[in-house]
């Protein structure tokens, strides 16, 4: 088994009498893009903050490819490249400013590596002009650049697509792709599902301060069937369609995109013909996944509510 | 694990691409040349006021029993006040003695070596003094460099928190103490800087304006309770070098304040606040031996070397170790601060 990149062990943090978060075990792998997923508020934030050493530790360690972030910091932060929160830096610098500064911080990464960075994040547009000058945007791509510069074995990113564009997003991903496939692990916070299902191999799911899952992105998908499926059905007329469905005694429910309906999949047919004997035109009928992720994140979140 | 060195180059190039980095020392040239032009310009109209004075000066070689005799009354008198202030029984009666003691002294040199004392008539005397030396030790900027140093320590300890940058400096191969230390090395050495600059313009603008008559006569100094004639040159140095750490003293104050405030407002703000309200603390001082404790009384330390101790109970060693307790105080209350605490986002 290969080392973990990052593993914590019942960690735990206390903020005056307060218990934010506590029990947080997690196993990152080299090569894996993990994403971090929890409503606002769920500790998402505070058990990145332990990890790369702004908070400290209540209870329990981290250790980052071996090395405690209570005993052995400075080596532990040598493997570990991250943005928490809003990427702040200096804003009275250029970019490249920036970045040839916190190169000298790292042995053997020089000038060229700076540049190389610039290219992956593509600023080399705006890298000489003031940080004061850029975009939310910009800032996220200058964050990550000094996140990558000395090729960290961990990338911890808190809510990295932030102020991007759909295209910055898709490159964001690709680029989490190339790092894992280079051996690197990557440690994405969001609340936001549906990228969490396009950019992560597995997903640990935290809520009240408590991991409450892990799990692959496949078995999320599966577990979310439960042995049903959920469709986006538009057709000529969706409220015949509507009422159609209601006939079959399927869940379903019109909205602006179409009707909705949740059903077994062998069922599937049935409705077709049903549809298509009622005289509807069908224009499109797709498999809801992010949908019924959401349920399934409801659900795991919600039966945690009940359970503490 | 990082190199501390390119950690403190790290600190320093923050510091050096602020634009008011620049600015500061480039104040204290101008102000230090200003002040050199206003007081020339004094300087001439006082002395177009009484122009036989240089054939006054010719004189007085002849009639060298005038000035000793000022001086022996002079030391009667002054003797008689120190003796009466020793018996006193009021902390405020004997403050003078030290200065008195060294005024005495500095008459009785003069007398010994049969050396009339430049300060009593001498068309080159000014608001500074007589001489090239005398001129640029009395010329002091320690408070600009200690509003500039503060201004500097306050944006680079306590500004990185109200930037919000500190987060990204702490998750780097350096433990918090180290970042703390490369700050403190980065200010100290501006602070340096800013203390060689406005000696240097003092240097040069003193000669520019004033000249440099009087380069080879010693400096009468209070080393120790008697009076020594140190060469001009080392003088001003020792001087220069006392006013520096008067004001490592008040930047240890901010920096401290900037540790624990994390407030950059805030520690400059109250810094100079009490870079200012700390004189009134003299004032107990004056009147209280227990005054002496309260560090702000004891920071001129440059005064008991070239004009005796400020008030009575108080030697320079004395002020020295007090202030060192208090320094050593600061920094580990901003070492404390600094370690233990979370960064906020």
């Amino acid at each position: 088994m290969p080392e973990m990149v990052l593993r914590t062990e019942n960690l735990r943090k206390d903020i005056g009498s307060k218990n934010i978060v506590s029990d947080i075990n997690l196993d990152i792998r080299p090569g894996e893009v993990f994403g971090f997923l929890g409503p606002n508020g769920a500790g998402k934030t505070t058990t990145i903050r332990m990890i790369v050493g702004l908070s400290k530790i209540t209870q329990g360690d981290i250790f980052i490819s071996g090395n405690s972030v209570r005993s052995r910091f400075r080596e532990a932060m040598r493997d570990v490249g991250c943005i928490v929160e809003n990427p702040e830096l200096y804003r009275y610098m250029s970019g490249l400013d920036n970045l040839r500064m916190f190169a000298r911080l790292y042995k053997g990464v020089g000038r060229e590596r700076v540049d190389e960075v610039v290219r992956i994040v593509h600023l080399e547009d705006a890298i000489r002009d003031k940080v004061k000058t850029y975009s939310l945007g910009m800032k996220q791509r200058l964050g990550l650049a000094q996140a990558l510069l000395h090729r960290p074995r961990l990338l911890i990113l808190d809510e990295p697509t932030n102020g991007l564009d759909p295209a910055g997003i898709r490159e964001m991903r690709t680029l989490f792709r190339d790092l894992a496939d280079q051996g690197a692990a990557v440690f994405v916070s969001s609340h936001i599902l549906s990228e969490m299902q396009m950019m992560c191999d597995r997903v640990g799911i935290i809520n009240h301060g408590r991991m409450v899952a892990v799990h692959t992105v496949e078995e999320l998908t599966s577990l979310s069937d439960g042995g049903g499926v959920q469709l986006l059905v538009r057709t000529g007329d969706n409220a015949a369609a509507l009422q159609c469905m209601n006939g079959l005694q399927m869940k379903a429910s019109l909205d602006s995109d179409g009707v909705h309906v949740a059903t077994a999949p062998e069922r599937v047919p049935e409705l077709v013909r049903a549809l298509v004997g009622a005289g509807l035109d069908v224009y499109a009928m797709d498999t809801q996944k992010t949908r019924s992720l959401e349920d399934v994140f409801m659900k795991l979140t919600g039966e945690e509510k009940q359970n503490g | 694990m990082g190199n501390f060195l390119s950690l403190v180059g790290v600190e320093n190039t923050k510091l050096w691409k602020r634009v008011s980095t620049w600015i500061m020392p480039l104040i204290l040239a101008v102000v230090v040349i200003g002040i050199c032009g206003l007081a020339r310009m004094q300087t001439a109209m006082i002395g177009s006021g009484s122009v036989s004075i240089s054939a006054g000066q010719s004189q007085s070689k002849t009639v060298s029993g005038g000035w000793r005799q000022t001086l022996e009354e002079q030391n009667k008198v002054m003797q008689a006040s120190v003796d009466a202030a020793e018996k006193s029984d009021r902390q405020a009666d004997k403050n003078q003695i030290d200065s008195e003691k060294f005024r005495i002294a500095k008459n009785q040199y003069y007398l010994d070596h049969n050396q009339k004392p430049a300060e009593v008539s001498d068309s080159s005397s000014n608001v500074f003094g007589s001489s090239y030396w005398q001129r640029v030790m009395n010329f002091g900027m320690g408070f600009f460099i200690a509003l500039f140093a503060i201004i500097a320590c306050t944006g680079l300890v306590a500004g990185e928190f109200s930037e919000g940058t500190m987060k990204t400096m702490i998750s780097r191969p350096f433990a918090r103490w180290q970042l703390l230390t490369a700050k403190l090395a980065a200010v100290i050495g501006y602070t340096v800087f800013l203390s060689v600059v406005a000696y240097l313009v003092t240097l040069g603008g003193i000669a520019a304006f004033f000249g440099t008559g009087g380069t080879g006569t010693p400096v009468l100094m209070w080393l120790g309770g008697s009076v020594a004639a140190v060469p001009g040159f080392g003088a001003s140095l020792l001087t220069a070098l006392l006013d520096l750490l008067s004001t490592i003293v008040y930047l240890l104050l901010a920096f401290c304040l900037s540790a624990v405030s994390r407030s950059r407002a805030l520690a400059t703000g109250l810094s100079i606040f009490l870079m200012f309200g700390g004189s009134f603390t003299m004032l107990i001082a004056d009147n209280f031996s227990w005054g002496k404790l309260i560090f702000f009384a004891d920071t001129a330390f440059s005064t008991f070397v070239t004009g005796g101790a400020p008030f009575y109970g108080i030697t320079l060693g004395l002020a020295l170790i007090i202030c060192g307790v208090y320094c050593a105080a600061f920094l580990a209350s901003a070492y404390v601060a600094f370690t233990k605490r979370d960064v906020a986002g």
